[in-house]
Order: C-alpha cells, then sequence, then structure tokens
C-alpha cells in the first residue's frame, strides 16, 4: 500500500529540471590539422599530470587553423579519446565544419569573443599582458570562469620562458589580518598572507595559498581549477578548505591535524593533509 | 588638537553606550573638554545613561539637517565640568545621516576647541555605525568574552581599517584598542566564558583593559549617573584604569584574576 502511494508520488514529480550553468572547459587551440603531430604533442603535455586531464570534456578550437588542409574530425575525436579526454564540441567553426564537426557528434560552442578566421595571432615572442593582481571582493566563493574568459587563459604553445616569467612575479603578499568579512582574491597568482585569516574571512587565490599564522577562516586554492593547488597553514582551524573546487568543512578536517601547521592537496580525488 | 574616539562593537549589548559615557566623563574629570555624540538615531540611548534626557531640546539629525545651531544642540552636563553631549534624533532613522553632514559637525566641534570627541557608535555595521567611525582618529572597540561579540568586533576591525576616511586617504591607519566588558573571572575559570588570552589571541589589538560584569552598572544607568562616579564600585576603578590607559598612562591590569578575599574581608567581609 504505501510503496504504491509513493510510487504514485515519484510519478507527480517531474521527471527533470533544465538549468543553465557555466563550467570550465580545457580548450584545445590548433595550429595545424596534422592530427598525428597533435597526439604526439599532447600526449608529451598530459604525461606530467595525467590526472589532471583524465576525462575531461574539451572544445576543438579551429580559429587558428590554416585553410589549405582539411582538418579530419573524426581521426582527432579518436585520438582525443585515446588519450583519455572527452571531446565535447568545436569552437569557431564555420561553413563545412560545423556540419562536419555536427556529423562526429560534437556540439557547437561559442568561445572567444572576437576572435574567429583571420584574427591575426599574437606573435611568439609577445609577451602576455601582466595580468591584474588585485584585492577584490568576487563572488563568495569563486565560481568557475565563463568558458569564454578561460579559453583566452589558456596557454599557447609558446616557449616556456614566457609562461615561467608570468608565473614568478605572481603572488599578492598580505601583512594585515584578514578579519571576518572581508574576502582577499588574489587572482592569477598565489596568495601569501603573514597575519592570522580569522573566522569569517576568505582568501582565495587562482594559485596556491599560504598563511603564516593561524588560518580560521575559508581557504581556497586553485580558485579557477588548479589541480595541484595547495593551501599551507601555520595552525590549521579552518572553517572551511578547498582546492581547485572540491572542499571539505571544519568537521570533516582531520582532528589530529587541528592547530597544527598543515598542507592541504587534493591528489586522486581526494583529500591529503600533510604536517609541515 | 581634536581626537575622534568611536566607541563601536558589531555586536549590541556589549556596552557600548555605557562605555562611552563612562570614558567621556573620565576624560572630562581629568581636565580635558569632551564631549560624547550618540550616533544611534533612532534608539537614543545616551543621554538616558547620562541623565540629560530632560534637557533634550535639539538633536544631532537637526544640526545636521540645519534645523539647529550645534550650541543649541550641545547639552552640558550639570554634574562634571568640561563634559558636553550631544543626543541623538529619536524621531529620524540613520538614513538621515550623511558623511558631509557629519563631517560638518565634527569640524565645528574641533573649532570649538573639544579636546575628546566621543562617537558612540549604534550597533550593527550599516550605516549608523559607518558615520560613527567615519572620521575617527581612534577606535576603541568593546568585545564580550563570548564568540559571536569577539567575531562581530573582528569584523568591525576590518571595517575600520577599509571604511574610514584614515583608511581611504592611505595615511596612518585608525589606532585600535580593545576593551573587554562583563568579564566575570570565576566564569572564565569554570571554562564557560572565554579568557583575556583567548580574545587577545583572536584579536590581535592593544588592550586596554576588563570592565568586570556589575549590577553596579545597571543600577547606575537607570540613575542616569555613569558608574565612574561612583568609585566605591570595582567597575568605576576599572573605567577610571582604562581612562587613565586610554591617555597613555600604564597601569596595572586589575579584575581579570578572581579576587582572593583578604583577611580583614574575611573578618569584615
Amino acid at each position: 500500500m504505501e510503496a504504491t502511494s509513493e510510487a504514485r508520488l515519484v510519478e507527480q514529480m517531474p521527471a527533470f529540471d533544465i538549468k543553465g550553468t557555466i563550467t570550465p572547459v580545457t580548450v584545445l587551440r590548433l595550429y595545424t590539422t596534422d592530427v598525428e603531430r597533435i597526439e604526439r604533442e599532447l600526449r608529451a603535455r598530459i604525461a606530467p599530470a595525467p590526472q589532471m586531464f583524465a576525462n575531461a570534456p574539451i572544445v576543438i578550437d579551429v580559429a587558428d587553423l590554416p585553410g589549405e588542409v582539411e582538418l579530419s574530425l573524426p581521426s582527432l575525436v579518436a585520438r582525443l579519446r585515446s588519450c583519455k579526454l572527452v571531446p565535447v564540441g568545436v569552437a569557431n567553426a564555420s561553413g563545412d565544419e560545423i556540419v562536419r564537426a555536427v556529423e562526429a557528434g560534437l556540439a557547437i560552442v561559442q568561445i572567444g569573443i572576437g576572435r574567429g578566421r583571420g584574427v591575426e595571432r599574437p606573435g611568439v615572442n609577445a609577451r602576455p599582458e601582466p595580468a591584474p593582481v588585485h584585492v577584490a571582493a568576487p563572488a563568495p566563493v569563486a565560481a568557475p570562469m565563463p568558458v569564454a574568459k578561460r579559453a583566452r587563459e589558456e596557454k599557447r604553445p609558446d616557449p616556456k620562458a614566457a609562461d615561467a616569467e608570468q608565473q614568478h612575479t605572481l603572488t599578492l603578499t598580505v601583512k594585515q589580518p584578514v578579519r571576518g568579512g572581508q574576502v582577499i582574491y588574489a587572482q592569477r597568482a598565489d596568495l601569501v598572507v603573514l597575519a592570522p585569516v580569522n573566522a569569517g574571512a576568505q582568501v582565495i587565490a587562482d594559485g596556491h595559498v599560504h598563511v603564516y599564522g593561524p588560518l580560521r577562516g575559508r581557504a581556497l586554492a586553485g580558485a579557477q581549477g588548479m589541480a595541484d593547488a595547495r593551501v599551507f597553514c601555520q595552525s590549521l582551524e579552518a572553517e572551511l578548505v578547498s582546492v581547485a573546487g572540491q572542499y571539505l568543512l571544519a568537521d570533516e578536517i582531520p582532528a589530529d591535524r587541528r592547530g597544527r601547521p598543515t598542507q592541504i592537496f587534493v591528489e586522486n580525488g581526494s583529500f591529503h593533509f600533510l604536517p609541515l | 588638537m581634536s581626537k575622534i574616539v568611536v566607541i563601536t562593537s558589531g555586536k549590541g549589548g556589549v556596552g557600548k553606550t555605557t562605555t562611552s559615557a563612562n570614558i567621556a566623563t573620565g576624560i572630562a574629570l581629568l581636565g580635558h573638554k569632551t564631549i560624547a555624540i550618540d550616533f544611534d538615531v533612532g534608539l537614543r540611548n545616551l543621554d538616558l545613561v547620562m541623565g540629560c534626557e530632560r534637557r533634550v531640546v535639539y538633536d544631532l539629525i537637526n544640526v545636521i539637517k540645519g534645523e539647529a545651531k550645534l550650541q543649541q544642540a550641545i547639552i552640558r552636563d550639570k554634574r562634571v565640568e568640561n563634559l558636553y553631549m550631544l543626543p541623538a534624533s529619536q524621531t529620524r532613522d540613520k538614513d538621515a545621516l550623511d558623511p558631509e553632514g557629519v563631517g560638518r559637525v565634527l569640524e565645528q566641534l574641533k573649532e570649538m576647541g573639544f579636546d575628546y570627541i566621543i562617537c558612540d557608535s549604534p550597533a550593527g555595521i550599516e550605516r549608523g555605525a559607518q558615520m560613527a567611525m567615519y572620521f575617527a582618529d581612534e577606535a576603541i572597540v568593546v568585545t564580550n568574552p563570548e564568540v559571536s561579540s569577539v567575531r562581530d568586533s573582528d569584523r568591525v576591525l576590518g571595517l575600520l581599517n577599509a571604511k574610514t576616511s584614515r583608511a581611504e586617504a592611505g595615511g596612518e591607519p585608525i589606532k585600535t584598542h580593545l576593551l573587554l566588558t562583563r568579564y566575570s573571572p570565576a566564569e572564565v575559570e569554570r571554562g564557560e566564558m572565554l579568557s583575556v588570552g583567548d580574545v587577545l589571541e583572536l584579536l590581535g589589538i592593544p588592550f586596554l583593559g576588563v570592565i568586570p560584569e556589575s549590577k553596579a552598572v545597571i543600577q547606575a544607568s537607570n540613575k542616569g549617573a555613569p558608574v565612574i562616579l561612583d568609585e566605591m564600585t570595582d567597575v568605576s576603578q576599572a573605567y577610571i584604569d582604562v581612562v587613565y590607559r586610554f591617555l597613555g598612562q600604564e597601569r596595572p591590569h586589575r579584575f581579570i584574576e578572581i579576587e582572593k578575599r583578604g583577611f580583614l574581608k574575611r573578618i569584615f567581609g
């Protein structure tokens, strides 16, 4: 009796909800149609951190492809899958490409406003613009970046020197205590706090978060998805710690690390707390 | 040289108004020309605690709106020389406070030769509280030894370092002081209350002292005479110490430990 009424109740509920969402997606911006070379370079690129890319959704951006040779989408899709990536769509496709993308089971994706065929690619030596480093109050818990913005920030296959240089300048240092209600966000940077982070405060970084004092508030490292970001603190008393979107609440933090110098990171999808 | 001092806390009921009245009175007793301003527009209380509610004609909002002259609104204390107060309006609300108007009033008070301008902040962190702290040179953060009060004080300290004219000018920051009120050493000993050490560790600002929990405070408020004038009470002595410390004199801290009953007290107690 009860089971039937329960079943009826379930049937009265809608079968699903449709909800809009913004999810970070990795963009593969192609500069050649040589799929063999793409696969080779891609394997080399993900080898150091295979977990980071495992089953990651990938959008293929064809804006910068030279027009002469046609890209074999089915072959590329198969090769991406063999690298454990999940191709989901094609960006900046035009004409025939759209048809072929749909045939290959891929979505047509809009990214990179203003980008498209014929837009000049910055020279290899062009330095990336100095990233803005600021103290700001972003959304309470950093939301994943919209696809478009994310796409622009993907690293180009340019010399590593430029990347290294860019990363080097990026640390935001805070000397004052971070009080309840304050939010400090180190955008595209590491964050170093040389004072306590009190209950009700939030410290957020796209890179690592270091707190050389008690961490009593919330700390979010890898706010834009950097999976190997870490949180370091002198005394772990946090309300919440988060790495690349995964988070743990105070009650879930191992009791034996409470009040102790600790580093926090995520490996294979689970949190690790190690003494410093 | 005038000094603008805000008495603030975030949380309500911790003793801001009591502290404003007593510190203003104490500073005035030591010979400084002092005025206490009630910023709790709509819930005016300071005039009651200072015992001049029957002489309120005009108020802070009247002055800001140009409906009265500052001299007409200021009330001179009958007991203590050098002590004045500027009441809040009971009929308006805090939206009537604007930075230009408040700034004008404070500037005028400086010209009138007040040494200390004590701003009694309303609870909360909204407009009234922000107006009270905006022009301050120093802040006394009043905290009770309990977690929620400490957290609110922490929030307020963040605002003092961000949303004040000193913070915006980027010059020397507001000097902050911690005052721990309604302190009961016995409850601390039983672990029912945060200790001085706990609170200082959490807030990390210079410490003015403790005011012990006491019935004398309520009795004094009801009488309309600041408790500091009732020198037989420990609260009075605690406030006197705090006033001296605030003015830069070192004094040993008292009322933090449970008082050992002395020999004479045990006999005559």
